[in-house]
């Protein structure tokens, strides 16, 4: 995964827990480096490492740690370092989840070894959607349950997810996230 | 071109609009007109746009004329920018513009309008090199973040190598200078034969060459400190004892100048104390020495009292003073060299023991009138010795009985620890067995049955812990007591954590030992006397209770055994310095420590654990600074232990 991930956990880290908390995760992993480059792409074992120590230093379970940082990750961190592409993908959950891969294709053509995960929107009805969801990778289907909490306070609307339906494939990992969606305002 | 080509067209791009030869719009594509309303049918394409590029268009011809250039548009309300380019429908008559939002303009001059990803074509590469950059600046913030970082370790490397250079260059000045009085002085004696001439040159020599390894000392003291290497220990000792041994060490020098040196305690003190006596009779040392270097004739005082949660030493003198100016300097490394004194001086101790005082958590100030005196405060933050209540109640208790019964095993890989141990405990009417390492022992107890077991932990083969370990998953293990060389507060809980019920520490003690069986084993039927050291033990006098111990003809043959021991372990000890094996090294150090310890070589024994702790922490500097006198102090050593005669002996010459 790309420097910008490891970037994001190490800010969140820092404005939650500090520099010495953040410091026992880098030597926990065993990452030999506490510094990461946005944009060069590190190994995925960097990444998960750093994730799995995390989990451990701030004894939390390691999916409630992967949903915290997808929450952070769209809520703090992308708008942050990203807004205005923020801005472009969506003006509401669904919006900006049809307009993901959009998004992710147009990365790939400038950063090389990017594999972005694929969101497809099946709407059920004005309340309800299924996220399909699959990636190259395993394990993260907790980070975008994280993802869709943070999107649902970006657009002002609670996102509760309903069910997760993991679907088996031969490589990596696939998971039918079924959410209900209320607008604040509703 | 066709409608169905121009319908491929609006597929293609997000922006299209039709312009015919008197400059009117047509065909606007919808997303066009909602973001800029003044684009209309039949409005003129130059009142709703102003052409940026190419610049100066002012014509239809103009604009047929450049249908290979890019064009970019503003529109006149400032709200939408456009990127594309002109492709001719009917040559000369109508003309068709393909675009798409010009990205960089909207961001710098309408960033409020809400553009969407659909906005762009997938063919547009603009929404990527926005991402790209994007992340591009974000990690030149985190390189000039890193480089900021790097700029300021190298400043504070700099900075930090100027501070080591300065004190080199101070160092190396004042090895020099004695150096220089000890090369003069040996010079001149060479050629002096007046024996009162010889003796002042002598004197000159020693004194610069004492002065010389004070500098030496100093540096490695400072480097130890200023490195985080110096260790603190924490051990329980008796404070009286200390300043008695501090009073003994300055005295000399005290009388030959008619200064009374003496020590006081306030009443209800502590006996002990918990924490680093060597650094403390360090620190006392330097300070009283000081005292009565600036205090030609009167009195220097050590008292000790009570202040607030600390220990207070007080050092007061009727010396020379110091002025106010230099009072803000006494702590400085060189200064004060000689000042106000007779005496040769480097100027350093004050520094290493302001460093020590600091590295044991305390503070020293200084006041002091010019010609009436200086006092010295040092408060230390030590604790009061859990051992001072066990002695309490111990007293209490009353006299343990001396004469015991039971099976023990001990175990130690040194033979001479381990017939000495052997016979004090026979003596005390226990059998005992031996075994030389943690295997043999775990092989005995698992066929024997004992009431307790001795375990030496640094041991081949397998170490006193693992088979302490290994003896406590056998069925109805029996006890097994640590017999240990290392000190420290929390030695207690480490070996019960490992497995072990007690710890005792080598050399034995009669009190602690007689102590420990009691717990285990039964009273015998005899009472033997017992010979209880409550004083200050020396090589003869220890010599003087194990023939008490064992007998004459037993301690002659313990002697013997230990002699040719040590002077093996001693050749091995060397030759793994030699050879840099560092490892050998400290199992040997640990090995001898112990044993010559049970001899009463206490200074040599001192030497030998301070090799081990530097060997463990590969600290090769330390273990040079005791290794080099180690063999004429080990042989001075085993030369008196050699000389010393039982009654039985010296009868026989």
């Amino acid at each position: 995964m790309y420097g910008l991930i490891h970037t994001a956990l190490r800010e969140m880290v820092l404005e939650h827990h500090g520099e010495q908390t953040w410091e026992a995760i880098v030597i926990e992993s065993g990452v030999p480096t506490n510094s990461f480059l946005t944009m060069r792409s590190y190994d995925d074992e960097t990444t998960l490492a750093l994730i799995g120590a995390a989990s451990k230093i701030l004894a939390l379970p390691l999916d409630r740690s992967l949903e915290a940082f997808g929450e952070y990750w769209i809520s703090s961190f992308a708008p942050k370092e990203y807004g205005r592409l923020l801005d472009h993908t969506g003006d509401s959950p669904i919006e900006f989840l049809q307009n993901l891969d959009d998004l992710h294709d147009r990365i790939s053509t400038s950063f090389t070894n990017f594999m972005p995960p694929s969101f497809r929107v099946d709407i059920m009805d004005a309340n309800t959607a299924v996220v399909r969801y699959s990636s190259n990778r395993e394990g993260l289907t907790p980070f975008v349950i994280g993802i869709l909490e943070g999107l649902g306070k970006r657009f002002g609307t609670s996102i509760t997810v309903s069910s997760i339906e993991p679907v088996e494939v031969p490589r990596g990992e696939q998971s039918n996230i079924t959410i209900s969606m209320v607008k604040a305002s509703d | 071109m066709t409608e169905s080509v121009l319908e491929l067209l609006d597929r293609l791009f997000t922006f299209t609009f039709t312009i015919d030869d008197t400059l009117s719009l047509s065909r606007i594509s919808a997303r066009l007109g909602n973001l800029c309303p003044d684009a209309l049918c039949g409005s003129n394409f130059l009142e709703v746009f102003h052409c940026h590029r190419p610049a100066g268009i002012s014509s239809f011809k103009e604009l047929s004329a450049s249908d290979q250039s890019m064009f970019l548009l503003i529109s006149r309300d400032k709200n939408l920018a456009l990127k594309g380019q002109v492709l001719p429908i009917k040559e000369g008559e109508l003309y068709q513009f393909v675009g798409m939002p010009w990205l960089a303009w909207m961001n710098d001059n309408a960033p409020e309008v809400q553009l969407h990803l659909r906005d762009f074509p997938k063919l547009d590469s603009q929404m990527d090199q926005e991402f790209y950059l994007t992340s591009q600046q974000s990690m030149v913030r985190e390189l000039e973040s890193v480089n900021a970082k790097l700029t300021q370790a190298e400043e504070d490397a700099k900075e930090a190598s100027k501070v080591q250079s300065d004190l080199f260059a101070i160092m190396s000045h004042e090895m020099r200078t004695p150096l220089n009085g000890v090369i003069s002085a040996l010079s001149l004696l060479r050629d002096e034969n007046d024996p009162i001439e010889r003796s002042k040159l002598t004197k000159i020599a020693n004194e610069s060459a004492d002065n010389l390894l004070s500098v030496i000392n100093y540096a490695l003291d400072y480097s130890k400190i200023d490195a985080g290497r110096m260790d603190l220990d924490s051990d329980d000792f008796s404070l009286q004892g200390l300043l008695e041994s501090i009073i003994a060490v300055t005295e000399g020098r005290a009388k030959a100048k008619a200064v009374d040196v003496s020590y006081s305690l306030e009443p209800g003190l502590p006996k002990t104390v918990n924490g680093d006596a060597e650094k403390l009779r360090q620190v006392l040392i330097n300070v009283v020495g000081n005292a009565i270097k600036f205090t030609d004739a009167g009195k220097v005082e050590l008292r000790v009292a009570n202040y607030n949660d600390y220990f207070r030493f007080i050092v007061s003198d009727t010396g020379c003073g110091i002025g106010q100016d230099d009072l803000d300097h006494i702590f400085d490394p060189f200064w004060g060299r000689s000042k106000g004194s007779s005496e040769s001086s480097t100027g350093l101790g004050l520094n290493i023991v302001k460093r020590l005082v600091e590295l044991m958590s305390g503070q020293i100030t200084v006041e002091s009138t010019e010609g009436a005196g200086t006092t010295f405060y040092i408060d230390l933050p030590f604790e009061v010795a859990a051992s001072a209540e066990v002695e309490k109640v111990d007293t209490a208790k009353g006299a343990l009985p001396s004469y015991l019964s039971g099976r023990v095993l001990l175990v130690d890989d040194n033979q001479t620890n381990l017939m000495l141990g052997k016979m004090i405990l026979e003596k005390y009417g226990i059998s005992v067995r031996t075994a030389s390492n943690g295997k043999e022992a775990l092989d005995i107890v698992s066929d024997v049955t004992f009431d307790l077991v001795l375990m030496d932990i640094a041991m081949p083969v397998m170490d006193g812990s693992t088979a302490c370990q290994e003896i406590n998953r056998l069925p109805s293990p029996p006890p097994v007591i640590a017999l240990t060389a290392n000190v420290g507060p929390k030695l207690a809980q480490e070996y019960e954590k490992i497995g072990f019920k007690g710890y005792l520490k080598k050399p034995l003690e009669n009190d602690s030992l007689l102590t420990e069986l009691n717990i285990w084993l039964k009273p015998g039927d005899t009472s033997v006397e017992l010979i209880t050291s409550g004083k200050e033990v020396n090589r003869a006098q220890v010599l003087t209770d194990l023939v008490r111990q064992l007998g004459e003809e037993n301690f002659a043959r313990v002697k013997a055994l230990f002699l040719e021991e040590t002077d093996r372990r001693l050749i091995a000890l060397l030759s793994a310095w030699v050879r840099r094996d560092l490892e050998v090294v400290r199992k040997e150090s640990h090995t001898l420590a112990s044993s010559v310890g049970s001899f009463g070589c206490d200074d040599l024994s001192w030497r030998l654990k301070q090799i081990e702790r530097a060997s463990s922490q590969s600290d090769a500097t330390e273990i040079i600074k005791y290794m080099k006198d180690i063999e004429t102090n080990a042989r001075t050593a085993l030369e008196a232990v050699s000389a010393f005669k039982t009654s039985e002996e010296g009868q026989n010459e």
